[in-house]
């Protein structure tokens, strides 16, 4: 039997690594190689791929991505969006030939997997093999080792680090790390952060997905799975979430061909890639540093012989981030009428699409949690596979929503963490909660709870609720009010970058006579007082209220309750707000809202 | 006959070599800056405010220093600018306009970095440098033969012995272009990259152990 056992692994593992495709891997494509085997996928599979220029290079080339999807000429907006990029250094060319492997055992599999068929068919994934087609035909015709693009610098030098480009920290930072200012190195980070069009180009594509959900770039060398921060060792938030895809990735790398790739570098570096999507869009980013581990086995130029069992080990990681992507298997409702549709709720500019901070599948017993009190969380985790889900990581926290939107964040408690089994259908989960003695940071009785549901094969992308169905919050806020009253919504800018708030009272449902509204204006600005926020809101027409990053806003509104009202009333005002980063590109909005449960008290 | 072959082979001749001597000659650095435009300056907070000037006015930036961004700029820029709230000078494009060049060896390496340049690489008989036109004028004039560069600077390869990540982190600051490190029992950590020179200097001021492989 156990022989058996064994030559059905031994089955399984090689038909999981023989190569599917169409393409052959014993040899480093030339750029024009590249081209001509990125149109053979496309004339062999019409019906799941185009090609698309999406810019240009500093010398002029086209920049070429090959979307993948079940409806490759419809830009899908319900269909999540998944990017693979590769050669940001010139030098790196094994990263070209991952990125053609990638694609061709996509496609390949595509009629003979109906699992991957499935993800696919849910998904676009874009795939971009040559971020920087200068820098490749330099490396190629003239010098090996060039790393970076070909700009002429005017001052006899060429070329900026492409990959210390992007703009989060980039350059002028308080991070204590400026980069490279000097064009002669090979981490020069250009005169502005996106002053090369080959990044712009990167940033420009970015935006225009609708629904982004997941990135990974390949460089080489050093064996490494890397999750943001880079420029920092401090953690981002989301840690916990972005470990367990390294932890889950670097197995997965490992059980193909024995290399266990690390999860740290040795050193920080800004303007990096996947710290701008994190920070930007807190989609999941990772940079995966391929084979080999030293330049004694090849460093940048390993043998031909290593391109294969090097795309071999790196497969696996993908397909996780593909499926994790494309699915809602293991979910929770961030409203009534949620049906685990990612994301849940939209910004429409004057308020959220739905409160989805009021998850019906979170609540506590007794209903509305007293302070100081343990009270029992109850947890309903969805299961639509139609399998029993073992091994399923739930999480529980709650947060001082002053501090944090997201979940699980650097100042989320952890309420507790259990590993259970759910069935076909669902599940309850019940846990302790000690309901924190005494007010939040802003003298509020008023605590987000957040819950994640995470499985090997079901990872959220993101912490932020409404943007995966991994993750559902629940606002608990109850004021008992007697009379009419001005009461305060806090709001916190918990990002790096100066933001625009809005705030909107969602005025339906509210009894009869009932009325709130907000009783402060935009303050207007001293022209006297000339500050970098100021400069910035007038750079982008800003006219809204602007937070430096970490500073905090308490917003009156007012609670108008009519005469005849009767005691004992219970009625729920929504308030939803957002903060825009003030950054240059797209503005992505986040923030969520607050429920307050009103109460009316004997006078 | 035999004599229009003779001044045909000579005026061949002399074509030819006439050709081979051009192609050995170096041009000689210039010290003008490349246009006539003037350039400015001005501060800017952090890189967020450079990227939403970028995004509005996609302005042709020449350098920056710190917080201090050169630019060319319109008339018309410099006034929506000013409106917006920045304070703008115009810069000596003498000091921020650099270039890197080739200096053939005359007296000692402390002369030459009096003037303020930086010491790329040193090779047999000529330093590489980096200088704004204002340091490469003065060494013009103190008699050093300055050319420009036939082919770009490269970076040595090299191997650096560190105790601490710590160190890694400080070569990687001084722009040390790092493929890898590698962490050896009794030493610490080897460092495997490229580095000029000056970069190396550093390091060994630091104490580290620098092998040059090539």
């Amino acid at each position: 039997m156990k022989q058996f056992i064994f030559i059905f692994v031994f089955v399984v593992i090689l038909s999981s690594l023989s190569n599917a495709g169409i393409l052959t891997f014993t040899a480093y494509r030339t750029p024009a190689q590249v081209e001509t085997d990125l149109n053979l996928l496309a004339t062999t599979y019409p019906a799941l791929t185009k090609i698309t220029s999406i810019g240009n290079s500093i010398q002029g080339r086209q920049i070429k991505v090959l979307k993948i999807s079940s409806t490759p000429n419809i830009n899908d907006n319900k269909k999540g969006d998944v990017v693979f990029l590769a050669l940001h250094h010139a030098r790196e060319w094994l990263t070209v030939e991952m990125a053609m492997y990638l694609a061709d055992e996509l496609l390949a599999r595509y009629s003979t997997d109906n699992e991957l068929a499935t993800d696919i068919n849910n998904l676009q994934i874009w795939i971009v093999p040559i971020v920087n087609p200068d820098g490749y035909q330099y490396s190629y015709t003239t010098y090996r080792n060039w790393r970076k693009n070909r700009r002429d610098n005017g001052d006899g030098t060429f070329g900026v680090d492409l990959n210390r480009n992007y703009s989060y920290q980039w350059g002028i930072t308080s991070s204590g790390i400026e980069g490279s200012n000097n064009p002669l190195e090979d981490t020069y980070h250009g005169t502005s952060s996106f002053s090369e069009p080959e990044v712009a180009t990167i940033r420009d594509f970015l935006s225009g997905l609708t629904n982004f959900k997941c990135f990974l770039t390949y460089h080489t060398y050093w064996e490494l799975f890397l999750r943001p921060w880079s420029y920092t060792l401090s953690d981002p938030p989301g840690e916990a979430t972005l470990n367990s895809i390294v932890e889950r990735s670097i197995n997965r790398i490992a059980a193909i061909h024995g290399h266990t790739y690390a999860e740290e570098i040795s050193y920080r570096c800004n303007g990096e890639a996947t710290d701008y999507v994190w920070n930007g869009y807190r989609s999941a980013a990772f940079t995966t540093e391929m084979r080999p581990t030293s330049s004694s086995l090849g460093g940048f130029a390993p043998p031909a012989t290593e391109i294969i069992p090097n795309n071999e080990e790196n497969l696996p990681a993908a397909l996780a981030l593909i499926h994790d992507a494309a699915r809602t298997g293991l979910w929770m409702k961030d409203y009534d009428g949620d049906n685990g549709s990612e994301p849940s709720a939209e910004w429409l500019g004057v308020g959220w699409s739905h409160a989805f901070w009021e998850s019906p599948d979170i609540w506590t017993d007794p209903a509305i949690p007293v302070a100081g009190t343990t009270v029992n969380l109850k947890i309903q985790i969805r299961n639509n596979t139609g399998n029993q889900m073992g091994n399923v990581t739930v999480e529980a926290y709650y947060n001082d929503p002053s501090f944090s939107i997201d979940f699980p964040d650097l100042h989320s408690n952890l309420i507790d963490r259990k590993i259970v089994s759910v069935p076909p259908g669902g599940k309850t989960i019940i846990m302790d909660w000690n309901v924190p003695e005494g007010l939040n940071n802003n003298g509020e009785n008023h605590w987000c709870v957040g819950a994640l549901v995470k499985h090997d094969e079901d990872m959220p992308l993101t912490t932020q609720v409404q943007r995966t169905s991994n993750i559902a919050c629940r606002n608990f806020h109850p004021m008992i009010v007697t009379s009419s009253m001005v009461f305060f919504s806090s709001v916190f800018n918990p990002l790096d970058h100066a933001a625009e708030v809005k705030l909107n009272i969602d005025k339906k449902g509210l009894p009869f006579g009932v009325d709130v509204t907000p009783r402060f204006s935009v303050p207007r600005k001293d022209v006297s007082i000339v500050t970098s926020k100021y400069r910035k809101a007038r750079l982008i027409n800003s006219r809204g209220i602007i937070l430096d990053p970490k500073e905090s806003i308490n917003l009156p509104i007012r609670l108008r309750l009519p005469d005849n009202i009767k005691t004992g009333t219970e009625f729920d005002v929504k308030v939803h707000y957002s903060l825009q980063p003030l950054i240059a590109g797209k503005r992505e909005v986040i923030g969520n809202g607050n429920t307050y449960h009103i109460v009316v008290g004997k006078k | 006959m035999i004599y229009r072959l003779i001044l045909f082979a000579s005026l061949v001749f002399v074509l030819t070599i006439s050709g081979c001597c051009q192609r050995g000659i170096i041009k000689d650095a210039t010290f003008e800056p490349e246009n006539n435009r003037p350039v400015y300056v001005m501060q800017v907070g952090d890189s967020d405010e450079l990227g939403l000037i970028q995004q509005r006015f996609k302005i042709q930036l020449k350098s920056r220093e710190g917080s201090n961004i050169y630019f060319y700029a319109s008339e018309s820029l410099l006034d929506s600018l000013k409106e917006i709230g920045y304070t703008i000078q115009q810069a000596d494009v003498n000091q921020v306009e650099f270039r890197v060049v080739k200096v053939f060896k005359k007296g000692t390496e402390e002369e030459i970095l009096k003037t303020g340049i930086r010491m790329i690489n040193r090779e047999k008989d000529h330093w590489i440098i980096r200088g704004n036109l204002i340091q490469l004028q003065l060494l013009s004039t103190k008699g050093y033969s300055i050319k420009k560069m036939e082919t770009e600077v490269r970076p040595r390869q090299v191997e650096i012995k560190v105790k601490d990540k710590k160190d890694i982190q400080y070569i990687n600051d001084i722009g040390v272009d790092i493929f890898n490190s590698v962490e050896k029992a009794g030493i610490g950590f080897i460092v495997y990259g490229a580095a000029f020179d000056y970069q190396i200097d550093l390091m060994k001021s630091k104490k580290y152990e620098v092998i040059i492989k090539q």
